[in-house]
């Protein structure tokens, strides 16, 4: 499926659309919010990246109507103004991500996966992050197409970062997913369950421990 | 006082005074007559008491009278009129004197003929009618005196009442917060001072307005500086990934910094006029957690401390405030970028936020080189960069920490890390002075 981008500025909408073919994704311009409209009836895309500052509709009234009609498009928003007020409406009304102008090329792509990893698991319930397949019904974790033997907890906390892969997970948030209705963890328990996945999962992906937040999930860059 | 006085007076001209002065006629009549009568027998001055002689002596149910010699001695007359005592000099003298306890007002006169001086002394004892003006007098001055006070009491308490609506303002206004632009309410004020509070809510509104157009056009200005720069920059990025750049990439890379320079002084440029107490004069506020925000601020810097081999972290226990989310921020972005430009590889910094004292803190501590004493007021202004600063920061760094810390009357304390090492920067917030939601 293709990408639609809806930015007015071609120089910008350059930039985006080169970044994405280099990340191996087909895209599809507009350059208005009533062009992305048209675009969206005809054609289902996997991801809309959306401008604010669009002439004419701007680019959270699209999010808007997207949402009113029942679109499951993932969209992630882009903007020049990076107040956290503009990013809270935007999440508001329905969009799933927000990205502040100016960005890198690198960075917009790695969003666009992460949203449409997001969006195929809740779909068919299997995340693909690089070498490592989660499936979230069978609660299976495969690496390189091998599979990995978890413990119930280890792949509680697994489950707990990869739905939010590349964001931070809190410590207490880890230890509720963590817990049974008999057993709390302590952060010290989930430090050692934290090292032991990390021992599993090798190099195929990377648990960093955040200083006094929590920890991260990440995929390992591309070789 | 003064009119309780004036108004005596009044009353003493309208009521006692005519009394006196009949009162006085009446006494100069009386003596006339009576001198009428003196005549000289054997040497001696004796009053001829026959009818006949006109005019004739007051009777005794009007005047009465008596005639002493200058020692005192009566001579004739009436025993009960007393004495006056009278100066030699003087010819007549008035004095008020009490016969049978009652204040009769008398006429002393000083009679000289051929058998010696004697003096004549009048009393009006037929009106009394004085007295009863003077008693008159005393107590329409104590009702005047009364009817006075409760009159100044009611007119103190009618300044009150009439002065509550102006009060309530006054309040209202004294506690708004400097943010708050909303117009005041016109149909609850008296008539008036609407005028004035319509006035007002004119000036709120051209402040509102003037508000609202510098928030508009730095958004304006944002959407125009930030657009092309992203485009430009997007590029810069894909040109160096092509292989053909290959050749020229060192210029590239040159190219690619100064851009990115441009983007990073945009963008504090637009932070700092963003966070002018000016501009965020009608702003709401909410309640903002403060360990959430710190979160998020690290969670954003901590790739680029990966890069840098810093130990970034967090030290957090729950704090709120009242702010606007985005200044709260842009305030730590900024001490955390500071913190990581000056910290060399290996170090440590930690973002800490939290109750101390009652107060919100929010605290970034650094293993940098610290900052000399004698910069860590200079360092707060604009454009101030230190010497051998590393990097090409703008140097607003901190003066956009400073002006949010103003917005919020928030307190900056810049000092020596633990043990001496490094910069603790330190912003608190001091509860219940909040800007109001």
């Amino acid at each position: 499926m293709r990408l639609l981008v809806v930015e007015d500025d071609d120089i910008v909408a350059d930039a985006i659309m080169r970044g994405l073919s280099l990340a191996n994704f087909a895209v599809h311009r507009a350059t208005s919010a009533e062009a992305a409209h048209a675009a969206l009836a005809n054609e289902e895309f996997a991801l809309a990246i959306i401008d604010v500052g669009l002439p004419g509709a701007d680019g959270l009234s699209l999010v808007r109507r997207l949402r009113s009609a029942g679109a499951a498009t993932p969209t992630l928003i882009l903007t020049a103004r990076c107040t956290l007020a503009d990013k809270v409406k935007a999440l508001d009304l329905g969009a799933d991500d927000f990205l502040s102008k100016p960005f890198e090329p690198a960075e917009l792509a790695a969003r666009c996966r992460a949203l449409m990893r997001r969006s195929s698991g809740a779909l068919n319930g299997v995340i693909k992050l690089n070498r490592l397949s989660v499936d979230l019904v069978g609660k299976r974790l495969s690496i390189d197409a091998a599979e990995v033997e978890l413990t119930a907890r280890e792949w509680l906390l697994l489950e707990c970062l990869v739905r939010r892969t590349g964001q931070v997970v809190s410590k207490e948030r880890v230890s509720q997913a963590l817990a049974t209705p008999e057993q709390d963890v302590s952060p010290n328990a989930v430090e050692v369950h934290v090292s032991r996945l990390r021992a599993k999962l090798g190099d195929a992906a990377v648990i960093r421990s955040l200083r006094g937040l929590g920890y991260r999930l990440e995929e390992a860059k591309d070789s | 006082m003064l009119l309780a006085l004036c108004g005596g007076l009044v009353h003493y001209f309208n009521n006692v005074a005519p009394v006196v002065i009949s009162s006085d006629r009446r006494l100069r009549e009386a003596t006339a007559a009576i001198m009428a009568h003196l005549h000289v027998e054997d040497g001696a001055i004796v009053l001829d008491t026959r009818a006949g002689v006109a005019p004739p002596l007051p009777t005794a149910d009007s005047v009465l009278f008596a005639l002493r010699d200058p020692q005192g001695r009566l001579l004739d007359g009436d025993a009960r009129v007393p004495a006056v005592p009278m100066p030699s000099d003087a010819a007549q003298i008035v004095a008020v004197t009490q016969i049978q306890h009652r204040n009769v007002r008398t006429l002393t006169t000083r009679f000289e003929g051929a058998g010696g001086v004697v003096l004549i002394t009048a009393a009006d004892v037929g009106s009394g009618a004085e007295s009863g003006a003077r008693y008159g007098l005393v107590s329409t001055l104590l009702w005047d005196f009364v009817q006075l006070d409760v009159t100044l009491v009611l007119v103190w308490v009618g300044i009150q009442l009439g002065l509550r609506p102006v009060k309530r303002l006054r309040q209202e206004i004294a506690a708004r917060s400097p943010q708050d632009l909303r117009p005041l309410d016109e149909t609850s004020v008296p008539r008036e001072i609407a005028p004035a509070v319509v006035t007002l809510n004119r000036l709120f509104a051209a402040l509102r307005a003037s508000v609202q157009s510098q928030q508009q056009f730095i958004a304006n200005t944002a959407h125009q500086l930030r657009t092309p720069l992203t485009g430009l920059q997007a590029q810069l990025d894909l040109l160096l990934a092509e292989p053909s750049a290959a050749p020229v990439k060192d210029r590239l890379l040159t190219l690619q910094e100064g851009i990115r320079q441009l983007a990073h002084s945009a963008n504090q440029l637009l932070t700092l006029a963003r966070a002018d107490p000016a501009v965020n004069l009608a702003a709401k506020n909410q309640t903002v957690a403060l360990d959430l925000i710190v979160g998020d601020v690290v969670a954003r810097f901590y790739d680029r401390a990966l890069q840098s081999n810093i130990d970034l972290g967090a030290d957090v226990t729950p704090a709120s405030i009242l702010a606007d989310p985005s200044l709260i921020d842009d305030l730590l972005s900024n001490l955390v970028d500071n913190a990581l430009k000056y910290t060399p590889a290996g170090g440590t910094v930690t973002v800490s936020a939290g109750q101390k004292n009652g107060n919100a803190h929010i605290t970034v501590d650094d293993t940098g080189p610290g900052i000399p004493e004698a910069d860590r007021e200079r360092v707060r202004q604009r454009f101030v960069r230190l010497p051998g600063a590393p990097g090409h920061g703008s140097g607003l760094g901190l003066a956009i920490v400073e002006e949010i810390t103003r917005i919020y009357d928030a307190a900056l304390s810049i000092e020596s890390g633990a043990g001496g090492v490094g910069t603790r920067v330190q912003v608190q917030f001091v509860s219940g002075r909040g800007p109001d939601t």
